[in-house]
């Protein structure tokens, strides 16, 4: 969260510098303006540049078992994902995953705003959850695996499962935490319980929730990776282990560069969705900041 | 409405009851779930891959008087705290350099940036061919995946410090290291201690996954040989004993937060309020 506040404040005011300058009509200053915006492209980029070349030189030139030439990586990645297996083997394996994940969210953020409004259930629920969220993830897979066999709903069911507690526990605290003078005053204004739900608790709980479901996320593709290497015979992950027991050396290699953009781009863009719900929130948060 | 809603306000003595009440009907919820559950076992799904209550609680009666188990738990926890241990270390002298120096900072943002939101499985492939499924090999993945974010904290915590403190220890003749441990790492305390947190509630995970995927010894390994041995009972007390063993880890982690960070204001607003 701390992280997150600062990268976003010193994004918004690299916006606004750049922004002054643009309006700025002596030309010297847009020169001068241009020579640093490359001086600081030149410092965020030369050393991932620098250690890509290395790798693709060093690689190519040593002759490492473990460590195939770079650019056969990008050979085999290009054969494997992107033609051979794409339709066999990502697609599933992304659909898995974002079924999963779906369910999780729609699950935890649904019983989560309706738990929280009743207090009963939640002191019922919440030990329950809480010891369940303290399983690790993927120990729940072995039982998956028992209960609903090695196919996709075993997949989908059990990315679901281990993903939906971390949007649950922060959809309930979210809603718990929202003010609760807003709630006193929705009461006196009789606003209706639609308008109640989508103007007033859930913006309010929003940033818990948002929180919550990039864990979530984060869980079910983990859980993805785990439910292929563990039982499959489809899937990126599953590919990615098998390579690694045939001791084929550079397909591994392109599962793992495959899972990792992947993970990244699942990051990334969660971050740009949740940045355009929670746009009113971070701009809130930097100005609280001051005091 | 308004004055019914009054009652919501509890006094200090009712939120006490409240909080009784809470884990009574917690307690009966567990116990309703493990009475669906024993009703499902016995009825309907008997002989499918659910036990009885009774046959779990046997499986684990059965474990806790076993030797190997307590070895097993013992390498688990230790793949953890070693893990973590070197991810803090290495995370926080990195982090202080790191947050020191602006240029080093810049140059290394995106690499940081990339690398983070992956997860240690993905490397795992990687690992396990370098080093085998072996202690190491876990220790390796806990301390990959838990640099990240003591790491980050870190960075984030020591560009947070107060340029006015620094500019004045710096007037008094304060060298640069002094300048780190006596305000720079004081300052940034807060933002480790929550980088620490987060690490440490994900190194018992990896742990397991280090050992149930990549086969290094532990619990995580019993689970999946319970598994393959269709030790079903066995199993379900496996993952009970690792749901106890991740909240324990959680709570303790909690605790130390709030211990490391008493004279934190943060923290003591919370025992104020």
């Amino acid at each position: 969260m701390r992280t997150a506040r600062r990268s976003e404040s010193s994004n918004t005011g690299t916006a606004r510098r750049s922004e002054s300058s643009n309006t700025g009509t002596a030309r010297r200053s847009e020169s001068s303006s241009m020579r640093r915006r490359l001086r600081s492209f030149a410092i965020e980029f030369w050393l991932p540049v620098l250690i890509v070349v290395l790798w693709w030189v060093g690689s190519a030139r040593a002759d490492l078992v473990f460590y195939p030439p770079l650019a056969e990586i990008l050979g085999r990645f290009q054969d494997l994902w992107l033609f051979d297996r794409f339709f066999t083997d990502v697609i599933p394996s992304l659909r898995n995953m974002l079924v999963g994940y779906a369910l999780s969210c729609l699950v935890g953020v649904g019983l989560g705003v309706v738990v929280a409004q009743v207090r009963i259930a939640r002191h019922a629920l919440e030990p329950l959850v809480h010891f369940l969220r303290s399983i690790p993830p993927v120990a729940l897979v072995p039982i998956a695996i028992l209960v609903l066999g090695f196919g996709p709903e075993m997949k989908m069911t059990i990315i679901a499962f281990s993903a939906v507690f971390a949007t649950l526990i922060a959809t309930l605290d979210g809603v718990r935490a929202a003010d609760p003078v807003l709630a006193e005053v929705t009461r006196v204004y009789r606003v209706s319980g639609r308008d109640r739900l989508f103007k007033v608790i859930l913006p309010a709980a929003a940033p818990q929730i948002l929180s919550g479901l990039q864990v979530s996320l984060q869980i079910a593709f983990v859980v993805m990776i785990t439910s292929e290497m563990l039982a499959s015979t489809e899937g990126i992950g599953y590919l990615t282990i098998l390579a690694q027991q045939t001791f084929a050396i550079t397909d591994m290699w392109a599962g793992m560069l495959l899972l990792g953009i992947l993970g990244y781009l699942f990051n990334l863009l969660f971050t740009l969705a949740e940045r355009r719900v929670l746009h009113w929130h971070i701009g809130m948060r930097s100005q609280a900041k001051t005091h | 409405m308004a004055i019914t809603s009054i009652r919501r306000f509890p006094a200090t003595g009712k939120t006490r009851v409240a909080g009784s009440n809470a884990l009574v009907v917690g307690a009966i919820a567990v116990l309703i779930c493990l009475a669906v559950w024993e009703v499902g076992a016995r009825g309907p799904l008997a002989g499918g891959p659910f036990p009885t209550v009774g046959a779990i609680a046997g499986g684990l009666v059965g474990l806790v008087g076993e030797a190997t188990f307590w070895s097993s738990l013992g390498e688990t926890l230790m793949t953890a705290l070693v893990g973590l241990g070197l991810a803090v270390l290495s995370g926080v002298l990195l982090g202080v350099v790191l947050g020191s120096v602006d240029f080093v900072y810049r140059s290394t943002r995106l690499i940081i940036e990339v690398l983070k939101p992956i997860p240690p499985i993905v490397v795992m492939p990687l690992v396990l061919l370098l080093l085998g499924p072996t202690t190491e090999m876990g220790v390796f993945l806990v301390f990959y995946g838990c640099l990240w974010p003591v790491l980050i904290q870190t960075v984030a915590g020591v560009r947070d410090a107060d340029p006015v403190l620094l500019d004045t220890a710096r007037s008094f003749g304060f060298g640069r290291l002094q300048r780190a441990v006596r305000i720079v790492l004081p300052g940034a305390a807060a933002f480790i201690v929550t980088g620490v947190r987060i690490a440490g509630a994900a190194a018992f995970v990896i742990a397991v996954v280090s050992e149930l995927v990549g086969g290094a010894p532990g619990i995580g390994r019993d689970l999946f040989v319970a598994q393959n041995a269709g030790l079903y009972a066995q199993m379900y007390a496996l993952v009970f004993v690792m749901g106890v063993v991740g909240l324990a880890f959680n709570t303790g982690l909690g605790a130390f937060e709030k211990w490391m960070l008493h004279w934190h204001p943060s923290v003591r607003r919370e025992v104020v309020a």
